[in-house]
């Protein structure tokens, strides 16, 4: 309970008004750093995020990163000169893995972005709506849930060409039905609450009803599944690179460099390892941070 | 003589939260009879759930025992283990809870439940496991002593297919499959109707005679605690500030508590004094027949039918005609699935009637639909029953009490401020509330919050879905007694439902008796509750007299 006295005439101060906010936000730091996944994840995430800004213009060798060719440097192991070593055209892989950050941030951005920003506003109708609405959006839904998601990512891919952009798009269109299971399962729960009927008795339209109380109700596991998903969409957009649909090169898609680098193991181990690494920490820390803003905004998962 | 079969000494227990320790039970000194029962009675949150939750071993997380000892004939329950814990609780400490829906699996027949229990006891007591006839026997057994009727159709009934009494009776019998010592029953008929209530009562009462029962019942029902309890504890902030004889207590309350807890329970036979003085200043509307004064809402021949899954069909509400005049407190009346909910929620169109006709303020409301619905909703209001879930978790109350406001009118920003500052004061809230959020209030200021929403339109009517019966008594009293006001400062009709007869009487110019779908009876409440004419409204009053303070003393 806030200490603030309620009863005085002055204007409150910003914290006084907001005493309630900063005090949630504060429970929520608590128990996020009370938790060392979560701030594991947070920290890897953190990391990730602050290479993709930066990156290109901090690392040791930034023409490696757009198709320059040392022959003389090819295929070193890591060192002093070259902490992750070198690959098979001498680009440093240091380099090209940091600013790598920023293609695959952009990835899971604009496939999680775009799989939200479609499913989300269909799950809420579906579910508010009800009826045939909710049958044709569920059924079609269903039907992209029935075929495996990369499978039909690659199909599409295959039909468009290959290129980051057909990669994305791909992924954006099987990402899409997620959302709308979960926002529409969650719709179903939150629109049968009092308040929505009280809203509807002081003449709310539906558009108001889903923007002021549906929507704000279903964002906590719609933030930790966009947060889950962001490692998801990284790791498929490198599958994807992986099978040679991705980025082509010598763009530094980290599943690109590690396809290319699989006819070099097990003796150039550098050239693998590094994109590798890359790829498992980024998603590792998507998901603990996930499951660490899940521990904090579900309140069932809470023990207080 | 008796001996002191639990004995509580200066218990004291805090629960750690992120705000620090909270000091939930202080110094609790507490001594149960055998063969005694105990009425604990205490407003939501004075901690008589977490202390006799701590005298089965199942408190809150994170609490701790600073002080103290719970000393159950002669074990120091405080110090318990697991395996220790396993002979008392359910063997010889069992308790039946408030909700008897939430506490029974819905996948199981009651007498599958019984006879887990009754093998689980076995297990406990380390006694031979009983075959599949013998519990079944044992179960039946049971299910008779609680006083159902026929244990044999019950045995393979699903909790669903049980009416809230019955479970509640299917609860007691889990709970005596030990044949336990000690009975805690908490809050044990609160969600159950008025004459249920009564029969509940009665059965613990029985149970306590033919099995020599020790009970410890809490409530906040100062009537339900006096039917059974000899001896009582007043809890107040996680104190007990008086305890005795429930006579004593109920005749000279001693402590300033007490004595505003009892002061705040309605009373049957009590016309009230508020609404009797604005009766004498303002005559009835009603009363003069031959005045030309219309009628404000007008329902004719309201129904509600629901397909079942099966085909056929269920009649919600039944024919349902009413009548309320500007400026008077109708009352509805009538048991849980009387339809009375459905009636406001149609008189509102909220939901759709299958049939009938709705006049309100000279027009019909029948055919609205759209805009022009939406522009009525501006002159009747609903305040619902559950101040905690009517408002929106995730906006401050200054939004929610600005919500109607940004919905049906041009108002924006500033005024819309200044509005609900307004609104606040209206419903004797501070300014600054607007900035809280609702958890952080209490239930009777949700309930204010709720209606300063409702009443931010300058609405006409406003129908009230038992807006107390979610409270405390005492929250109670301060919210009817606001109502009163409330009514006369901006000149409002109510349409008042409830089960609580006390209530009614308090608030209500005329009443109609609600029961499946059909109204039974209909007149001004005095004469209703003087000279009840439809059996229905006699049983009713006389299961609400039951417990009514009148009664006890």
């Amino acid at each position: 309970m806030s200490h603030v006295d309620l009863t005085s005439e002055t204007p409150l101060s910003f914290r006084e008004r907001h005493a309630s906010r900063i005090r949630q936000l504060r429970l929520y730091a608590h128990m996020f750093c009370g938790s060392f996944s979560s701030m594991f994840g947070l920290t890897l995430v953190v990391l990730f995020l602050i290479l993709a800004a930066i990156g290109p213009s901090i690392v040791p060798y930034p023409q490696d990163t757009t198709g320059a060719v040392n022959m003389e440097a090819r295929l070193l192991p890591p060192g002093a000169e070259h902490w992750f070593g070198t690959d098979e055209m001498g680009a440093d892989i240091f380099s090209r893995v940091i600013v790598g950050a920023r293609t695959s941030l952009w990835i899971g951005i604009v496939i999680t972005g775009l799989g939200a920003l479609v499913g989300v506003p269909l799950g809420i109708i579906a579910g508010y709506k009800g009826g045939w609405v909710r049958a044709c959006i569920m059924r079609v839904t269903e039907l992209f849930l029935a075929v495996p998601g990369l499978a039909l990512a690659l199909a599409i891919v295959a039909s468009l060409g290959p290129g980051l952009t057909n990669c994305m798009i791909a992924l954006a269109i099987v990402w899409w039905p997620g959302y709308v299971r979960l926002v529409e399962a969650k719709t179903l729960a939150v629109k049968e609450e009092l308040f929505v009927e009280s809203a509807r008795s002081i003449g709310a339209k539906t558009p108001w009803i889903l923007w002021h109380h549906i929507l704000p109700n279903c964002m906590s596991p719609i933030i930790v599944k966009m947060s889950m998903d962001m490692g998801m969409a990284i790791l498929s957009a490198a599958g994807l690179g992986f099978i040679g649909l991705g980025a082509p090169p010598p763009a530094p898609e980290w599943g690109a460099m590690v396809s290319v680098a699989r006819s070099y193991m097990p003796d150039w181990w550098w050239y693998s390892f590094f994109p590798g690494a890359a790829i498992f920490l980024t998603v590792l820390g998507f998901n603990l941070l996930g499951d660490g803003l899940r521990d904090i905004l579900d309140p069932r998962s809470r023990e207080r | 003589m008796t001996t002191s079969l639990l004995d509580i000494r200066d218990f004291t227990l805090d629960i750690d939260t992120f705000d620090g320790a909270v000091h939930v039970l202080k110094k609790i000194n507490l001594t149960v009879r055998r063969g005694e029962t105990l009425g604990i009675v205490g407003e939501s949150g004075s901690g008589k759930t977490v202390l006799v939750r701590s005298m089965m071993g199942i408190g809150p997380k994170r609490s701790r025992i600073m002080d103290g000892r719970i000393v159950f004939d002669g074990t120091d329950l405080s110090t318990l283990d697991n395996a220790g814990w396993a002979k008392i609780r359910g063997v010889r400490i069992s308790m039946i809870f408030q909700d008897p829906m939430t506490y029974l699996n819905p996948l199981f027949t009651v007498g599958k439940q019984i006879s887990d229990v009754i093998a689980a006891h076995h297990r406990a007591t380390g006694k031979p496991k009983a075959g599949k006839t013998a519990r079944r026997a044992r179960a039946e057994g049971l299910l008779s002593q609680v006083g159902i009727n026929d244990p044999t159709r019950v045995f393979d009934q699903y909790p669903h297919q049980l009416s809230g009494g019955m479970r509640q009776r299917v609860l007691i019998a889990m709970a005596l499959t030990g044949e336990p010592d000690l009975l805690i029953a908490d809050e044990p008929t609160t969600a159950l109707d008025v004459t249920v209530q009564a029969q509940v009562l009665e059965l613990i009462n029985d149970l306590v005679r033919t099995l020599r029962l020790t009970v410890i019942m809490i409530s906040h029902d100062v009537g339900a605690i006096a039917k059974v309890a000899e001896r009582c504890a007043v809890m107040y902030k996680g104190e007990i500030v008086e305890q005795g004889l429930t006579k004593d207590i109920l005749r000279n309350p001693s402590h300033e508590y007490t004595q505003r807890l009892l002061a705040a329970v309605p009373e049957i036979d009590e016309v009230a004094g508020v609404h009797s003085l604005l009766e004498c200043e303002d005559p009835a509307p009603f009363e003069s027949e031959t005045s030309p004064a219309k009628p404000l809402l007008t329902a004719v021949d309201l129904r509600k039918t629901y397909g079942l899954m099966g085909g056929g069909t269920v009649k919600a509400v039944d024919g349902v005609s009413l009548s309320v005049m500007p400026g008077e407190v109708l009352g509805i009346v009538g048991e849980s699935g009387s339809g009375k909910s459905t009636v406001a929620r149609m008189l509102l169109r909220l939901i759709e009637p299958t049939c009938g006709e709705i006049v309100f303020d000279g027009s019909s409301i029948t055919g609205l639909a759209g805009e022009a619905l939406r522009r009525k909703r501006r002159d009747m209001q609903l305040v619902f029953q559950n101040p905690h879930s009517a408002l929106n978790g995730r906006h401050t109350v200054g939004d929610a009490i600005g919500e109607p406001l940004r919905i049906q009118t041009a108002m924006r920003g500033r005024d819309i401020d200044k509005r609900v500052e307004e609104l606040l004061d209206t419903v004797q809230l501070p300014k600054a509330f607007k900035y809280r959020y609702p958890h952080e209030l209490s239930g009777g200021q949700k309930q204010r919050v709720c209606i300063a929403r409702a009443v931010a339109l300058h609405p006409k009517l406003l129908v009230l879905d038992e807006p107390t019966s979610a409270l405390d008594v005492s929250v109670q009293a301060q919210v009817l007694t606001f109502l009163e006001e409330l009514r006369g400062e901006l000149n409002l009709t109510y349409v008042f439902i409830s089960h609580n007869l006390a209530v009614i009487r308090q608030i209500c110019d005329r009443t109609i008796v609600m029961k499946r779908g059909v109204v039974v009876e209909e007149g001004l409440t005095d004469a209703i509750f003087d000279r009840p004419q439809h059996e229905y409204t006699q049983a009713l009053l006389a299961s609400g007299r039951q417990t009514s303070r009148a009664a006890l003393l």
